[in-house]
């Protein structure tokens, strides 16, 4: 994002997720009917919009990683943030739905996010772009914002077994008489 | 097969229902309530039931027991704490490790053991009007928690990530000692934090709640106290709803309990809130202010040699050099220890984008990480948070940050990155969002004196909640009386982290025995007197 955009958002930040929070109302978990659904996993609350995005942010949070090759990881990625969405208090998963309507509303996603075109076929350059200017942003509101998105991605990822290869870590150790 | 005392308890024909499997509503009666099950619910539980007193426990959490414990970060989060470990201030700039099951932080804690530092115990008595809370008051107390939780100085030589604490201390001339447990033939395995495995550790969940239950105490989980009802100064009933299998939605189930007494033990956010949403009477507006956190600043270090941070005992070594830097009541004290690393813990904390997050990773073995706990509420610019309600009637916590307690952060995360490079660090980087890997302690205190102490900047964690209903003599200034008893409702007592006038200043579980302890045995004997 650069200084223009920046600023931009700056003077209208708070103005676009008020009205991200009154828009998010009608979808929020429990009165969706667009939820995504992939083979037999039905989401609990990520919708088809919501996958999209999330599989758009693994490449750049998880670069470097298995899950930013390969699609079946990135799938169990995406699921990952899934569950741990539909974990949350109800408050909370209200906070988690606002911040996905930013990120699916295209008005939203052009201004806050500086992402043109549809997530599926952004530029992998682009969403590392957004995701830096979040990080370090002066905006307290869009630093949590990528907090948050970096803590689910990489919580999913790094939960996951299939991850632990890549760290030096075998797990958790056998019990000797369990 | 390991024997676990919860299982063999249930097939006895303990008494305990979960809530979300509930198909109707109920009522009842008991001698006491008590909402909640840590440290000092638990306990108490243990005191009022062994006095003969006809006890229920409610608990918004679910009963995990060892079959369920399995050292994975991925099931134990979303079952055993607060928003899956993941529970954060209002303005997300503090990350709350927060226990929500049977036995509350007891199943899930670090069993790090340390009595109520005597200078926090006189803290309390000159500046608070706390009354039989001195050294020597609280000294048998004490006494008797470490005796039946079996807390003894841990034999066992610490894991290279307390090691090099040790190490760094020694070279830089820090004090520095070794930590005392709760634990009975722990296995040293490294995973306390998702609930032990083989119930080495002396937790609620398998010592006192086990006691209440065998005493006839009666369990209910799932299960969310939202309100007391009161009437001329007095609690009447307990009102709690029922959650789903998740912990998430209520189910529309509903249990009213009247009882002789009600005891709080739903920590320092539930504690509050629930007095908040019962409209108890505050007529000095105390109740959910100055609740406290030990806020934590980390650094996190690479080491040439394996450290593996996940295995061992997670916290055995400890350094109280800066703790009381100009007395009780000076700069921000902080006190050093270190955290166990697993993977999602550890990829959290890293909140670095992408390459630079994946290269850090790769190198998780070779991982050592240190954490201070800053010490809030001694002094005047330390007021600590408030406890607020959602419009749905849940709490969260409102911590501003002061220019005080940011000069605390800053030199706590000057003395990490000193310490992680005198123990032999060949890099080190101070959990901040500005914050580069330095390689040398001169590039990396010239780096730290600037960095901005701003939300989200620092990188801030809590793993113990503490205040929001402090205890004292005068009602102008505490919510409860110095035995735990509410100002104002005579048969309400609150005995958990939120009657501590300030912080701890160590890790606060033997702090909340000690006073459960204490406390729970004077209710039991006023209510069995009153018979």
């Amino acid at each position: 994002m650069d200084r223009r955009q920046f600023l931009k958002l700056g003077v209208t930040g708070g103005a676009l997720l008020t009205m991200s929070a009154w828009m998010s109302k009608g979808t929020f978990w429990g009165t969706g009917t667009h939820l995504a659904r992939r083979g037999n996993y039905q989401y609990q609350f990520l919708t088809e919009a919501d996958h999209e995005v999330v599989s758009a942010l693994i490449p750049a949070i998880l670069a470097g990683t298995a899950a930013a090759r390969d699609k079946e990881l990135a799938e169990e990625v995406v699921r990952g943030v899934d569950i741990a969405a539909s974990h949350f208090r109800p408050a909370i998963q209200k906070e988690i739905r606002q911040l996905f309507t930013v990120l699916t509303l295209p008005a939203t996603r052009v201004l806050a996010c500086g992402v043109w075109s549809g997530w599926s076929q952004a530029d992998p350059a682009r969403v590392e772009g957004f995701l830096a200017s979040w990080r370090n942003s002066r905006m307290a509101l869009l630093r949590s914002g990528y907090d948050a998105l970096q803590q689910l991605t990489v919580a999913s990822w790094y939960g996951n077994p299939k991850s632990w290869s890549g760290l030096g870590y075998e797990g958790p150790p056998p019990l000797a008489n369990a | 097969m390991i024997e676990d005392v919860i299982t063999q308890g249930l097939a006895s024909g303990w008494s305990v229902q979960d809530g979300s499997e509930l198909d109707r509503d109920l009522e009842m009666e008991a001698d006491v309530v008590i909402v909640g099950t840590g440290a000092g619910g638990g306990l108490s539980a243990e005191v009022l039931t062994r006095a003969g007193l006809n006890v229920v426990l409610v608990e918004e959490g679910p009963l995990k027991h060892l079959p369920d414990f399995k050292m994975e970060e991925r099931f134990a989060y979303p079952d055993l704490y607060q928003d899956s470990a993941s529970r954060k201030t209002k303005d997300k700039a503090i990350n709350i490790l927060q226990g929500r099951c049977v036995g509350g932080g007891t199943t899930v804690n670090w069993t790090s053991s340390f009595a109520t530092p005597d200078e926090t115990l006189n803290h309390w008595g000159r500046v608070h009007e706390v009354e039989g809370f001195s050294p020597e008051d609280m000294a048998p107390w004490f006494e008797k928690v470490k005796a039946r939780l079996n807390i003894h100085k841990w034999p066992v030589p610490p894991n290279p990530n307390n090691e090099a604490l040790r190490r760094g201390a020694e070279r830089l001339g820090w004090s520095f000692d070794f930590m005392h447990r709760n634990v009975k033939g722990c296995a040293n395995l490294g995973y306390c934090g998702m609930g032990c495995p083989i119930n080495a550790k002396q937790s609620m969940l398998v010592t006192t709640i086990p006691a209440a239950l065998d005493g006839g105490a009666r369990l209910y989980t799932r299960m969310r106290a939202v309100r007391l009802t009161h009437r001329a100064g007095r609690v009447t009933e307990l009102v709690c709803q029922a959650l789903d299998g998740r912990g998430v939605f209520t189910t529309g189930r509903t249990m009213r309990i009247k009882a002789r007494a009600f005891v709080l033990a739903g920590g320092a956010i539930g504690s509050p809130a629930l007095l908040m949403r019962s409209k108890a009477p505050d007529p000095h507006d105390l109740v959910g202010k100055r609740t406290f956190l030990h806020p934590v600043t980390a650094s996190t270090a690479l080491f040439a040699e394996p450290i593996r941070p996940f295995s061992g005992a997670p916290q055995s070594v400890f350094s109280d050099q800066f703790l009381w830097p100009e007395g009780v009541d000076g700069p921000m004290g902080y006190k050093l220890e270190v955290p166990p690393l697993h993977p999602i813990l550890s990829s959290t904390v890293l909140d670095h984008l992408g390459e630079d997050h994946h290269r850090l990773m790769k190198d998780f073995a070779h991982m050592q990480a240190m954490l201070s706990l800053c010490r809030d509420g001694f002094h005047p610019e330390s007021q600590g948070g408030r406890v607020v309600l959602r419009a749905d009637g849940s709490p969260e916590l409102d911590y501003p940050f002061t220019d005080y307690v940011r000069d605390g952060f800053r030199r706590s995360l000057l003395s990490m990155v000193e310490l992680q490079f005198a123990a032999g660090a060949t890099s080190v980087w101070p959990a901040h969002r500005q914050a580069r890997s330095y390689s040398q302690w001169k590039a990396a205190r010239a780096a730290v004196a600037e960095l901005p102490m701003d939300p989200q900047m620092v990188r801030l964690f809590s793993a113990h909640v503490m205040g929001g209903c402090p205890m004292g003599r005068e009602a102008r200034h505490s919510v409860v009386t110095s035995e735990g008893m509410h100002h104002h409702l005579e048969n309400l007592a609150v005995i958990d982290g939120s009657v501590f006038p300030t912080s701890i200043g160590t890790n606060p579980q033997v702090s909340i025995y000690g006073m459960a302890m204490k406390n729970a045995t004077a209710l039991a004997a006023r209510l069995t007197a009153a018979g």
